[in-house]
């Protein structure tokens, strides 16, 4: 309207039409945007309200007849009449490259989780981008993992120095359970390098997959094992010899593999060893 | 109010521009903990500097940008990161990150020469602290647009360096006998990656390098504690330096708005070939370790019809080790289940996924998935575990899935896989091959049956209340023996309960409460002996409030409670009763933490912190090893963990908000 031409613009091009009833005192205060990479109106790529809410005309002229004023043409969040994958192509058309090019076929989408399910677009801080407060909003959904970080053997998540999105990409990878790197090891190897190898003397599961012992979200068990050696232990190697040895306290007769290190008391080496000698019988991943 | 050139006021003006803000202070903490403080530093009883900021600026003609993050800067978690850019142009950033580990557990010991390669017993036993701190130096550079606004280029550096100690013992092959022997740590790992990226509307495309190595020393750790049987063990091998380096492509084509396709292709080799710290009898002094790994993977999502969606992903890794096989020991007898060759691990995986997708009335979607994943491994003439060359698993997935409501969202899916694969190798022994033992099925290698079903409900009755419910279920059924004797892997369980709750008081309180209920149990069975379950129980606990409790002070309270039990049983297959139970380890972790922020001018006020911790456990890993115990490191070192643990932590912090 004439009166819309005249008002001046207070964040984004063109957003007089909406800061007209959007302003600080409303029920969806928007101005906040302009604290953000999204309101930097020097960046010729800056999108305006339209942009992402579409056109929406009703919204912006109420029609006569109509009793309630008509929601924007693409609405964000719990309620949303507009479907997922509109909601996430509003955010796509300018963000598909870089680290979210397989969002179409990450879990997230499948499950209609939106961009705006995670990310808050209209604040300077968004929680989920700033590793303190990252976890708190990916524990809304993943429960299991919520109990597990606090456990006493665990990533220091808690304190913010590690965070969901060092290991996991929530917007697709081409690895497996939305890793950042191509496998599990890989992205294991960012900081636990030394497990790497190639050894003289490898381990076949810690060359496969660090998954099938430990739990990296954290348990009660030192190293972040999923089951307690020697029972970790016995569910792979025959039971001849000292294998077949029942778990003990202390080490009697049957070695120390229960207490202290369990059967890492004596193979020391579990993820491998580039020892290429064999004194005393030590290859067993022992020196 | 004051009306600027573009027409906006001051306030305007106050609430589009970015907000800094620095906190300044100081904290005590009551007494020394090992679990509480592990990660931060504030691990020890007394004073600490507080000192946090967050500095945003940017100028809004030319869309520059200054970031300052400076968190925990008075404790050893202290972490610096700046920022510039000019937005859709350039930016880099500077990062430098140290991330403590303190050893939770005491250490009493007469070693001496911890932290270095040489270990001895002359020193008198004393307590001694352990700590591997990681400092992370990350240079990171992000230029963008530089050509186009379509063509970009990205180069991270991350180096990271880690010193310490590790706690550590080496044992005897004869006479049970065990020794302290602290691992050194001083290595570095560096991750190089430079990325080109094209992006359009339709077509995106990024390909780079990517390259990782690690450096260590020493190479090795000896140690002479007067013991023959220990002293024949040294010298041990520290984790030798390797290497890796990745081309790789990855792309997105938007055919339509309604299909799309990616795909990735990388191709990595790894090697290592750190000189032996011993000379061995193959003549070789290095592994020459060589492993290329093929990844090819392909994905397209697609909606033919509005209430249709389909997506398929086909994944193809080849992890190809080659490694010089070369025999490093010579057999002296027969019947050994190795030949002294060493052995490169090859493994190939084959993913696929295919998952239709349909909108029913009510904004229900109802969700049909299948997956597939084949995995070929390399094995050896000789060996220890039993070994099938494939297994492969179908999984099948059914769900239900609302999302497009006010009130109620939520799921319930239901997925069977079903686990198997060719036929198990016989083991046989060397120089003989006579029959080895071919018992069990290995856990990752066992016919499995897996039942899965997971319920998640988000309910919002009225406004200010919502309630969600979380329940997960696995049932895991293996066919872990490979001669009808009963034994290896039996059963998996997992359940997880969930319950959360969320309240609006009034515009300015809100609270929450949650519950969760984690069980794991693990069954196994060495036939003839004895079936094992490995039971892992927990409940936590949490509430929370928020508040203002007066026009200038905001306020708030956590409180978290879990406990957790562990326990072991065996079970005579024999007849012969098990000698002992283990006994059942029960973990208790609560914290409690109050918060508020009082405003003394506009821009600036106190934050105030309360933390009161407890952490017990009577966990039997080390609680009975040392004198009187059943079991003792032999040079004399006790190590035990400390329990109750219980502190208080009180911090107050002057804060200033500015722009």
């Amino acid at each position: 309207s004439a009166q819309d031409n005249k008002r001046p613009d207070l964040v984004l091009k063109g957003d007089a039409a909406c800061t007209r009833c959007h302003n600080e005192g409303s029920e969806f205060p928007v101005l906040a945007i302009g604290k953000t990479p999204h309101g930097t109106g020097a960046d010729a790529r800056t999108p305006t309200c339209t942009s992402c809410h579409g056109v929406s005309e009703t919204h912006v002229r109420k029609p006569r007849d109509a009793i309630e004023r008509p929601r924007p043409d693409i609405l964000f969040g719990r309620g949303s009449p507009t479907a997922s994958h509109s909601q996430d192509a509003a955010c796509l058309s300018c963000h598909e490259g870089g680290k979210r090019m397989h969002w179409s076929l990450s879990m997230h989408a499948g499950r209609d989780t939106t961009c705006t399910s995670c990310h808050q677009v209209h604040a300077q801080h968004d929680p989920v981008r700033d590793k303190t407060t990252q976890a708190a909003v990916c524990l809304n959904c993943h429960k299991e993992q919520r109990a597990q970080i606090s456990r006493p053997h665990r990533h220091p998540i808690l304190e913010g120095k590690v965070a969901c999105s060092d290991c996991h990409n929530p917007h697709g990878s081409a690895g497996p359970k939305n890793m950042v790197r191509d496998s599990v090891n890989d992205t294991c190897y960012q900081c636990h390098m030394e497990k790497r190898g190639p050894f003289v003397r490898s381990h076949q599961p810690v060359q496969e997959d660090c998954s099938i012992c430990h739990n990296p979200h954290g348990t009660t068990l030192p190293s972040l094992l999923k089951i307690r050696s020697p029972f970790l232990c016995q569910s792979c190697h025959e039971p001849t010899g000292h294998r077949a040895r029942l778990a003990q306290l202390g080490i009697g007769s049957t070695g120390a593999n229960f207490e202290a290190r369990g059967c890492m008391n004596c193979h020391t080496q579990i993820h491998g060893s580039n020892n290429p000698q064999d004194l005393s019988n030590t290859r067993g991943l022992r020196r | 109010a004051t009306v600027r050139a573009d027409g906006s006021t001051d306030e305007v003006s106050a609430l589009r521009a970015p907000d800094s803000r620095v906190e300044i202070g100081g904290g005590h903490v009551d007494s020394d903990n090992g679990n509480f403080g592990k990660y931060t530093g504030l691990n020890e009883q007394g004073e600490y500097l507080l000192l946090d900021a967050d500095i945003n600026r940017r100028e809004d003609d030319s869309g520059s940008w200054l970031r300052l993050r400076v968190r925990n800067a008075g404790l050893d978690s202290r972490e610096i990161r700046i920022e510039q850019e000019r937005q859709g142009s350039w930016s880099y950033y500077l990062e430098y990150n140290e991330i403590p580990r303190f050893e939770p557990l005491t250490v009493t010991t007469g070693v001496v020469g911890i932290g270095g390669p040489n270990l001895s017993t002359a020193g008198a036993a004393s307590e001694v602290e352990f700590e591997s701190k990681r400092k992370r130096l990350d240079l990171g550079l992000t230029l963008n647009s530089l050509a186009s606004s379509k063509w970009g280029f990205s180069f991270d550096f991350r180096n990271e360096e880690k010193k310490g100690e590790r706690i550590f013992g080496v044992g005897t092959p004869g006479g049970n006998r065990f020794n302290f022997t602290p691992e050194p740590l001083d290595s570095t790992i560096s991750l190089i990656e430079g990325t080109f990226r094209y992006t359009d509307r339709k077509f995106q495309f990024a390909g780079g390098y990517y390259g990782t190595m690690f450096r260590n020393d020493p190479k090795a750790l000896t140690w002479d504690y007067g013991d023959a049987n220990l002293l024949a063990l040294s010298p041990l091998a520290l984790p030798p330096d390797n290497e890796s380096h990745q081309v790789h492509v990855s792309g997105g084509y938007s055919f339509s708005p309604a299909v799309r396709g990616t795909f990735k292709a990388a191709y990595t080799l790894a090697t290592q070939d750190d000189t032996f710290i011993l000379p061995s009898v193959s003549g070789r002094t290095d592994l020459g370790g060589r492993i290329e790994t093929t990844l090819l993977q392909a994905g397209i999502s697609a909606r033919p019809m509005p209430n249709l969606s389909i997506t398929g992903n086909l994944r193809y890794e080849d992890r190809d080790d080659r490694t010089p096989v070369v025999q490093y020991i010579v057999p002296a007898g027969a019947n050994n289940t190795w030949d002294g060759f060493n052995e490169p691990r090859d493994i190939e995986t084959t993913h696929g996924k295919l998952e239709a997708s349909y909108g029913l009335p009510g904004g229900v979607r109802a969700i049909g998935e299948v997956q597939y994943e084949k995995k070929e491994r390399n094995t050896f003439t000789y060996r220890s575990v039993s070994h099938r060359d494939t297994t492969e698993e179908m999984t099948y997935t059914a769900a239900l899935r609302r999302t497009m409501s006010d009130t109620l969202t939520g799921g319930i899916s239901y997925a069977h896989a079903d686990r198997f694969g060719s036929d198990f190798r016989q083991n046989i022994l060397f120089n003989s091959n006579a029959a080895g033992s071919n018992v069990f099925a290995p856990l990752h290698y066992a016919d499995r049956q897996r039942d899965k079903v997971r319920v998640s409900l988000n309910w919002f009755p009225t406004d200010p209340l919502s309630l969600q419910v979380y329940v997960d279920e696995i049932s895991d059924r293996y066919d872990g023996d490979r001669d009808g004797s009963g034994g290896g892997p039996r059963r998996g369980e997992q359940r997880v309960f969930a319950l959360d709750a969320g309240y609006r008081f009034s515009e300015n309180w809100q609270g929450s409460l949650w519950y969760n209920r984690n069980e794991y149990r693990w069954e196994n069975a060495i036939p003839g002996v004895a079936y094992d379950t490995s039971s892992n129980e927990g409940d936590s606990y949490g509430a929370g409030l928020r508040g203002r409790l007066h026009a200038r002070l905001e306020a708030g309270v956590d409180l978290s409670y879990s406990e957790v039990e562990d326990r072991w049983n065996q079970e005579s297959l024999s007849g012969v009763p098990v000698p002992s139970q283990l006994p059942v380890a029960t973990t208790r972790q609560a914290r409690l933490n109050l918060f508020g922020n009082y405003t003394l001018e506009e821009n600036s006020g106190i934050r105030f912190d309360y933390i009161y911790d407890q952490y017990s456990t009577d966990d039997v890993t080390w609680g009975g090893w040392g004198p009187g115990g059943t079991g003792s490191y032999s040079d004399g070192t006790v190590i035990r963990e400390p329990s109750p643990q219980k502190l208080h932590f009180v911090g107050v912090q002057y804060f200033h908000r500015f722009q």
